[in-house]
């Protein structure tokens, strides 16, 4: 037992290291893909094609100033950048990098030549709430947005504290209801056997995986929204848009306190992606070409070399998950506020609760035994989907945002016709 | 032989009401006054999670959802009516409500 | 009698009463100190009703756990109550659900304690956060009067803790009526306690009915906060196409 601990904390410090590795070079990757984009070089001066970059910012980071502005609440102010990276760090740990490894698999024998007396699940801890966990975590990573915004005792962090809140409680409904749809067709929340569920292929069209996307294509283009909104990337990052707010809830911070926000963000971004790989994209699954290597489907139960493939591909899609969020960031202008929350409110929230009643027929028919192949589910999700956009341009869009109301608007004080109302001398 | 671990949870339960209660009797900000039912509702909480594990059911568990429910409703009402009382008064304090008063 | 409850809830109920916000920090920080030596009473208290549990070994996770996340629970709902800015209240009861959750998590009850984290935490103090910051702009500026000064601590106090005192005297009784009741010991209990699964299974089948109520107290919630909520403005005009805005 105590062997299998120090490997569950052994790996605990891999994760945490490869994290934190990662972070430093996906703002690398960042400004390479912003400059790849824009048709620009980006930064190539700090060692070959710039790779030592991050090296040099993080040295730049701890050698400015640690400022705490005047009117500043001195305590909340030094504790928001330990509340957000805190539960930004700790949901890796439900998450399965690499599958599970077969009881008898052993060290070699320059490590001790140790064996592993049961199964052991490549991840920190396995417990039976599975992905929620990184749920808890996401709420909980809200408070150092919010206390950074309002401790700083200025109005550009206020704002942005106060948007963060609204934005992050709106848009957890539907990521934990599309979340659920699909938890609840594979009967359980742990991340591992929802994987396995997925190393297979339709028996109907048998050339497509059977990943949750292809089952579920609505539940992932809400979840995809939703994790993009819970980790502040543009379309959603209203909370610290630097056109409007300076820098949001971070404006006033400095040196490694606001490393700490950056450092945040990234491992909410990369969570959420490796939380996306392994619900929708397969995990580690590796299609077509486990039918080469295997002669079948990918075993969810192999020796060491099994292990270090499932590990390699799982990373390889959240790298490629990673560089999607990038690609987002520099093709897409930002939402305005007023829109972000309509499209919370009134476009993802019903839309998942119709994907998780779906979902949840689906698996009430399942068990009937009347539909028991899954594409009937990717039926559904199509035709909820088509139903949703009919449904869309049925109704009158809402007449708040086609045009801004001139009188009466900050370009023109003079109230709106027919009322009484007197206006101050500006 | 009685069961201590029943009882120590139990007592830690009774102990946040009557935290909860000082609270709710005391304050005087609106905001607090409910915070300050929370408290209870988490020693009550206590309680039930407590008696599910002794008796081995899920009946104390299920009472919880419902209480978590309830909380959920209330504060979301409550704090529904204290941003609207708050732009009338533009204050927090209760005693600011005492119209009604003799 | 149990006397060393007495004397924890006694110094429990002087302790709160220094604490409860006056306007003065001395009598706070005299209260913490006296808080400490209630929990330490408190400790000594639960200790002597535990003296057995070496005798019969329990099932589950050592005592410790109990007394670290019950003194951070106890401790930082009396940072709640005491704490004369609002928003620091908050956090302490946020802290206070960190501890209840770990508390569920000693009791087995893991789907509760995420579900008590995401709804208390991630939802229900989040918005008390969004209006308290709605209601107190941020940075350094002084507690408002009616959260400075508190109303009737004393009576409060010893009204609460006379019901605390009585409660845990009752229980101390309890304990030797209860002595060779039936199920005085969890036994190993059936295999599935503690998973998702059997409270699934009894919400659905023991308490269907009152689970829609709840699903339908929840709606009524919801469009009742959205009603009260509403602004009462006259709507804005808005430009109709083609107009030339008036100057």
């Amino acid at each position: 037992m105590v062997g299998v601990f120090i490997a569950h904390l052994i790996f605990a410090l891999v994760v945490l290291g490869m994290t934190l590795g990662l972070v430093a070079y996906l703002i690398l990757l960042e400004r390479k893909t912003a400059a790849w984009i824009q048709d620009r070089i980006g930064p190539n001066r700090v060692g070959p094609r710039g790779l030592l970059q991050p090296l040099a910012d993080g040295v730049k980071f701890i050698l400015k100033e640690e400022f705490v502005p005047a009117n500043a609440d001195r305590i909340l102010f030094l504790l928001a950048p330990i509340i957000i990276i805190a539960p930004a760090l700790c949901g890796f740990a439900v998450i399965p990098w690499g599958g599970v490894l077969a009881a008898g698999a052993g060290l070699p024998h320059w490590l001790g030549g140790w064996t592993f007396p049961q199964n052991f699940h490549v991840m920190v801890a396995n417990p039976q709430i599975g992905v929620l966990f990184v749920i808890v975590m996401a709420s909980l990573s809200v408070y150092g947005v919010v206390l950074g915004g309002w401790a700083s005792g200025s109005k550009y962090s206020f704002l942005g504290g106060l948007r963060a809140t609204a934005q992050m409680i709106s848009y957890e409904i539907p990521l934990v209801l599309s979340l659920l749809s699909v938890a609840v067709v594979a009967g359980t929340l742990r991340l591992e056997p929802i994987i396995v569920g997925q190393a297979s292929y339709f028996s109907t069209v048998g050339f497509l995986p059977a990943w949750n996307v292809f089952i579920q294509p609505t539940a992932f283009v809400l979840f995809v929204t939703c994790i993009f909104a819970e980790a502040n990337r543009t379309p959603f990052d209203l909370a610290e848009c630097e056109q409007e707010l300076v820098g949001g809830y971070h404006t006033e911070y400095s040196s490694m306190k606001f490393a700490m926000f950056f450092l945040a963000e990234y491992s909410a971004m990369i969570t959420g992606a490796a939380v996306a790989v392994a619900l929708f994209l397969g995990g580690w699954h590796l299609p077509w070409i486990d039918q080469l290597i295997y002669r079948g489907p990918q075993p969810a139960v192999t020796g060491w070399a099994g292990i270090i493939l499932k590990f390699i591909v799982f990373w390889g899609k959240v790298i490629l998950f990673l560089f999607f969020y990038m690609w987002v960031r520099w093709t897409l202008p930002r939402f305005r506020f007023d829109q972000l929350m309509n499209l919370a409110w009134r476009g993802l929230i019903p839309l998942s609760l119709g994907t998780f009643i779906l979902a949840a027929v689906f698996v009430y028919l399942r068990r009937e035994g009347i539909l028991a192949d899954r594409v009937w589910l990717l039926l559904g999700n199509i035709g909820l989907l088509a139903g949703a956009i009919v449904f869309n341009y049925m109704f009158p869009s809402p007449t708040s945002n086609r045009r801004t109301p001139v009188r009466h608007s900050r370009y023109n004080p003079a109230p709106p016709a027919g009322s009484t109302q007197t206006v101050a001398p500006v | 032989m009685s069961n201590p671990v029943l009882y120590r949870y139990l007592a830690l339960g009774a102990a946040l009401f009557a935290v909860g209660l000082v609270g709710f009797l005391t304050r005087r900000n609106m905001i607090m006054i409910f915070l300050s039912t929370e408290i209870m509702f988490q020693g009550i909480a206590i309680n039930l999670i407590a008696f599910s594990c002794y008796h081995q059911n899920a009946a104390g568990q299920s009472f919880v959802i419902f209480l978590l429910t309830i909380a959920a409703a209330e504060a979301s009402l409550a704090l529904g009516l204290v941003v609207m009382l708050f732009r009338r008064r533009e204050t927090l304090n209760v005693d600011a409500w005492s119209d009604m008063q003799g | 009698m149990d006397y060393t409850l007495i004397l924890a809830t006694a110094l429990g109920a002087i302790s709160l009463y220094l604490m409860l916000p006056r306007g003065r920090a001395a009598l706070v920080k005299l209260g913490a100190l006296i808080g400490v030596l209630a929990l330490g009473a408190g400790l000594l208290g639960w200790f002597h009703w535990t003296a057995q549990e070496q005798a019969v070994h329990y099932p589950g996770p050592p005592a410790i756990f109990f007394y670290i996340f019950a003194a951070i629970a106890l401790a930082s709902a009396a940072g709640v109550v005491c704490h004369p800015r609002p928003l620091y209240a908050a956090l302490y009861f946020v802290l206070l659900t960190l501890a209840a959750a770990a508390l569920f998590l000693l009791l087995r009850a893991e789907f509760i304690a995420v579900v008590l984290i995401i709804i208390y935490a991630g939802a229900i103090l989040v918005t008390y956060v969004f209006v308290i910051m709605l209601a107190s702009p941020g940075g350094e500026i002084p507690a408002a009067d009616y959260d400075r000064i508190s109303a009737d601590p004393l009576a409060a106090v010893l009204v609460s803790f006379l019901l605390l005192g009585t409660i845990l005297q009752m229980m101390s009784y309890g304990q030797a009526a209860l002595a060779h009741g039936p199920g005085a010991v969890p036994a190993a209990g059936p295999a599935g306690f503690g998973g998702m699964g059997m409270l699934g299974a009894n919400l659905y089948s023991h308490y269907a009915l009152p689970l829609e109520l709840a699903g339908v107290l929840l709606t009524v919630s919801l469009v009742g906060a959205v009603m009260i909520a509403r602004k009462n403005e006259p709507p804005v005009r808005m430009l109709d196409s083609g107009e030339i805005p008036a100057e």
